[in-house]
């Protein structure tokens, strides 16, 4: 074999397949399992998975919500949600915080009532100068450990996790919120309302 | 004048060369695979409880550190631009015993050290006399550089 051939041979095969051994396996492992638990909705063996990137002080991400509750429970066991942070900072003074606070409820088990709870109320806390309080005053109402809660938003790095979707939504061009991936399809905003049924169908079909 | 002719490389420590290049070049692998397939939160989340970097570059750090452990633990195990290898790992494990005697010095002692996401799981006290083994392996390599049995050899001699 000329040294040019041998040359080749061994960038295919040490720059390669490295890089193809990683990507190889990702694809086989769970693509949520970068989402904590606390965060997803629906049967982990679905064949349709949804994730949703949102911010809680938009308007829009709060209006949503009927939608995609209705969506999920026309799909029993058929479709897997999950929740990413997006915290529009630049506009929403509030939502970074917002999603702190939703953190530090999952980190009780109790993402999902506490997201309820924020968006319901999205309106009382959203112009707040310090929402603090009306955050630990939510987790009181639904029973969370407050003094954890508390200690939870004292703690920055806690806030780790909402960094890291913001980080995710970023490499995947997200720019506005809502944005929905199912599957690869990527729908913002109302678009969900008048696609997502028609996609799901097609993935299940599929 | 000439300079002298280096002398010749022993057997004997071609192969040291060859099992220092599978331990440092396997433990690379492994610390950059276990990562690169693992929750991308769970590295940065390790680099942040040091506290040495902010947390959006602990993230950005977490995304790219695994692919150089890789590509440097691929180089150095089969002997591909070699060289380089060897001086990134050298570079790698004096950075990582910095970081972990820093923290250790500062008070910072997580309950693992984060060197090998979570298949391994050490504590910072194991890491830093796990990785002043693998720098003084690494330095041994750079300091006494043997193309045996390496890829660099047979592209260029064919054998």
């Amino acid at each position: 074999m000329r040294k040019s051939k041998r040359r080749l041979l061994a960038a295919v095969l040490f720059l390669g397949l490295p890089f193809l051994a990683v990507h190889g396996t990702r694809s086989r492992l769970d693509p949520l399992r970068d989402t904590p638990k606390a965060r997803q909705k629906g049967d982990p063996q679905a064949k349709v998975v949804i994730v949703e990137y949102s911010d809680f002080q938009c308007p829009k991400c709060a209006s949503i919500q009927p939608t995609v509750q209705r969506m999920l429970e026309a799909y029993p066991g058929k479709v897997r949600f999950a929740f990413k942070y997006f915290p529009l900072k630049q506009i929403h003074r509030n939502a970074i915080a917002a999603a702190h606070a939703a953190e530090c409820a999952s980190r009780q088990d109790r993402f999902w009532p506490y997201h309820d709870r924020l968006f319901a109320a999205q309106k009382e806390w959203q112009h707040l100068a310090d929402p603090t309080a009306a955050f630990v005053t939510y987790a009181t109402e639904l029973q969370l450990d407050s003094q954890r809660f508390k200690t939870c938003l004292e703690d920055s790095s806690t806030l780790l996790p909402v960094q890291l979707d913001v980080a995710e939504g970023d490499g995947q061009m997200v720019k506005s919120t809502p944005t929905f991936f199912i599957g690869d399809e990527r729908l913002v905003g109302d678009v969900f309302a008048s696609e997502a049924d028609r996609i799901i169908r097609r993935k299940l079909r599929s | 004048m000439k300079p002298p002719p280096k002398p010749p490389i022993s057997s004997l420590q071609n192969a040291a060369s060859v099992i220092a290049r599978i331990i440092v070049g396997g433990v690379l692998i492994y610390a950059g695979f276990s990562k690169l397939v693992a929750p991308v939160g769970e590295f940065a989340a390790a680099i942040d409880a040091y506290k040495i970097l902010p947390t959006s570059s602990a993230i950005e750090f977490a995304g790219i550190l695994p692919w150089v452990e890789l590509y440097a633990g691929v180089f150095v195990l089969f002997g591909y631009f070699l060289k380089t290898g060897v001086r990134v790992a050298a570079v790698l494990f004096a950075m990582f015993l910095i970081v972990l005697v820093l923290s250790f010095l500062r008070g910072i002692n997580p309950a693992t050290c984060g060197c090998f996401g979570a298949g391994v799981k050490l504590t910072p006290a194991q890491g830093i006399a796990f990785d002043a083994v693998l720098f003084s392996l690494a330095y041994y390599l750079w300091a006494k550089p043997s193309m045996f049995l390496s890829a660099e050899a047979w592209i260029s001699k064919g054998y």
